[in-house]
């Protein structure tokens, strides 16, 4: 688990590079890097279909999409601090930070699940046969409606997208 | 290409691409992006991966040439209304294999079993054809929000 909390702690640090930055495109790169550690990690809980997953979406597009969609004027932030938000941030970390704790002392142990359905597809998995890959067998035969859920909503964030891009480009003079 | 002087480039790399170096190194490496993500959608249920991660692969090797060229190169091959006609033709695909196996009983569940040892691309089933469409669908998806982006970033500079 030492390579995890190593792991962790780049991904902390990182992150508050990212949030420390001015420029944007800075930001999208040290973002990549948090990605990619976190690709990483679920390598290391050996969970490579989400590690590639991570990979390709954070490291490569987000800092690609932020590449091609920045302008010169939206390229710097500069947001003034305030005290009571910096408060109000900081007792809501703490209270999240305490739940968690609290809540992982009483939780199982890691890689030994409460529920054994898990344990039926796993050994179900052996009578299909030709699908090496557990993971596809699961999302995309026993749980199929839930994937098909989630491409109705990824469709319908894409329409919405579409629909404020041209609208937002309509309605300039 | 001539490097050209600050007054001249208008909005900075949104129609005009990058230097000749990125785009002949573009022009070479986009072929193999779109490949590995055919192979990764291709192989799902073996390896690795799948049809979100190869969608979004190459979704990316379009945005690769939307960088490296220009936007006005790139809105050549796919417009924003083909992207958003291919999105809605995955989603259908998607919906269609769900309904394809009612008639035998097998209602968005593998209505191909038993049709093993052809090959081992064919082994996955009714997997290998969700992967597909799953496929078409978010690389045209993430396409078309690409477009409409770019579309509105380059009105949004000629303000």
């Amino acid at each position: 688990m030492l390579e995890i909390y190593i792991l962790l702690i780049v991904m902390i640090v990182g992150s508050v590079i990212a949030l420390e930055l001015k420029d944007i495109l800075s930001s999208a790169v040290i973002i990549g890097a948090v990605g990619l550690c976190s690709s990483v990690g679920f390598l290391f809980l050996r969970a490579p279909d989400l590690a590639m997953a991570q990979l390709v979406v954070e490291v490569v597009l987000v800092v690609f999409l932020v590449k091609a969609t920045l302008t010169r004027k939206n390229g710097v932030v500069n947001g003034g601090k305030n005290r009571l938000k910096i408060m109000v941030v900081l007792s809501v970390i703490t209270a999240f930070v305490a739940a968690g704790y609290y809540i992982i002392q009483g939780s199982p142990i890691f890689g030994k699940p409460l529920f054994r359905i898990s344990q039926t597809y796993l050994s179900e998995q052996g009578a299909i046969g030709g699908v090496t890959n557990v993971v596809a067998a699961v999302m995309l035969d026993y749980r199929v409606l839930d994937t098909v859920g989630a491409m109705i909503v990824f469709f319908a964030a894409v329409i919405g997208v579409l629909a404020i891009a041209e609208n937002s480009g309509e309605s300039k003079p | 290409m001539k490097r050209q002087g600050k007054k001249d480039r208008k909005p900075p790399e949104v129609a005009t691409g990058m230097s000749v170096i990125v785009r002949t190194i573009t022009r070479l490496t986009v072929g193999v992006f779109l490949l590995y993500g055919f192979h990764i959608v291709t192989q799902g249920h073996l390896i690795p991966g799948g049809g979100f991660a190869g969608g979004v692969i190459a979704a990316l090797s379009f945005l690769n040439i939307m960088v490296a060229f220009g936007s006005d190169i790139a809105f050549k091959k796919l417009t924003r209304v083909r992207a958003v006609c291919a999105a809605c033709l995955g989603m259908l695909l998607v919906l269609l294999i769900g309904i394809a196996g009612l008639r035998k009983g097998a209602y968005f569940s593998d209505f191909l079993l038993g049709r093993q040892g052809f090959s081992a691309v064919c082994d996955g089933g009714s997997i290998l054809l969700y992967n597909i469409g799953i496929f078409v669908l978010v690389s045209a998806g993430l396409c078309a929000v690409f477009i409409s982006f770019i579309a509105s970033r380059s009105e949004g500079d000629s303000e």
